[in-house]
């Protein structure tokens, strides 16, 4: 009798951890990426992305949609170094599709909206990067993307 | 190929709970995003496709106007064609018969001159 108990217990017990896990695990990488990613064959940028996120708007049952940017970028620091993905995205619109706002920790997600002339553009690390990055909130940080400078040539490729 | 090394200040945070996501991803607005990532397709649309009377952010016609005031000092005549094609919205046929040249050299100096704003541009971010 108290063996069927105890298998039943651990059972039950197993069988919620690694339910428990799974939604959290699922929630958090569908928190953080948008459920479906729109993009243009080739690599090419949209032409157009306004009427694309108007038109993803548009499919039943979708709830938003954002424009978005992905690109790799060589972060320096005084104090490190690191790769990073960055994404550029509008503030308003990534609420619709990620929980990022919920997710910043230090700072406003807005902070985003604000660039201003004649200073740096705002950035938000996430706390592991800007942890080996040894930066905080006011640092600065230099990123080199390799992509082409523009010549009267057209876009310099060596 | 030629890197381009931009700087940005550090706004905040995000902590997501993913080590793979805290570890690597950094947020920009989208606007940087593609003047850093997206290559030549933004020369056309920030001079070509610029409507000026629309709901354009000021701050892009005042890099350009900036930019446009160094080219200039530097060839007033190009400058002149950016000016009637870009503020004026002339075309190239209307831009050749205002400053008595061909339709042909228009192109060519509306070639460099895009070519060399959009580096100014660049540069003064």
């Amino acid at each position: 009798m108290l063996g069927v108990v105890v298998g039943v217990m651990a059972l039950m017990v197993a069988l919620g951890l690694m339910t428990g896990l799974q939604s959290e695990i699922r929630s958090k990488i569908l928190g953080a990426t948008a459920h479906i990613s729109i993009f243009r064959s080739g690599n090419e940028p949209f032409d157009n992305y306004r009427d694309v996120v108007a038109k993803a708007r548009q499919v039943p049952r979708v709830l938003g949609a954002a424009p978005t940017v992905y690109g790799k970028g060589l972060m320096m620091t005084a104090g490190g170094s690191a790769v990073a993905t960055m994404k550029g995205v509008v503030p308003s619109q990534e609420r619709t599709v990620t929980d990022l706002a919920a997710q910043v920790e230090e700072g406003q997600l807005d902070a985003l909206d604000h660039v201003a002339e004649g200073s740096l553009p705002p950035v938000l690390l996430g706390r592991d990067l800007a942890s080996t990055l040894g930066v905080g909130v006011g640092d600065v940080v230099s990123v080199t993307s390799p992509n082409g400078r523009l010549s009267p040539y057209g876009w310099c490729r060596a | 190929m030629v890197p381009s090394v931009k700087k940005f200040r550090v706004a905040g945070t995000v902590h997501s709970g993913l080590y793979e996501f805290d570890a690597q991803w950094a947020y920009i607005p989208l606007a940087v995003a593609q003047r850093l990532f997206t290559e030549g397709s933004l020369v056309k649309m920030d001079l070509a496709e610029i409507n000026v009377a629309g709901a354009t952010p000021s701050d892009k016609i005042l890099m350009i106007d900036e930019a446009l005031e160094r080219l200039e000092a530097e060839d007033p005549e190009k400058a002149r064609i950016v000016v009637l094609k870009f503020f004026g919205g002339l075309t190239n046929q209307e831009v050749a018969e205002t400053l008595g040249t061909t339709e042909r050299t228009i192109e060519r100096h509306w070639a460099f001159a895009k070519a060399w704003l959009f580096r100014a541009i660049r540069e003064t971010n």
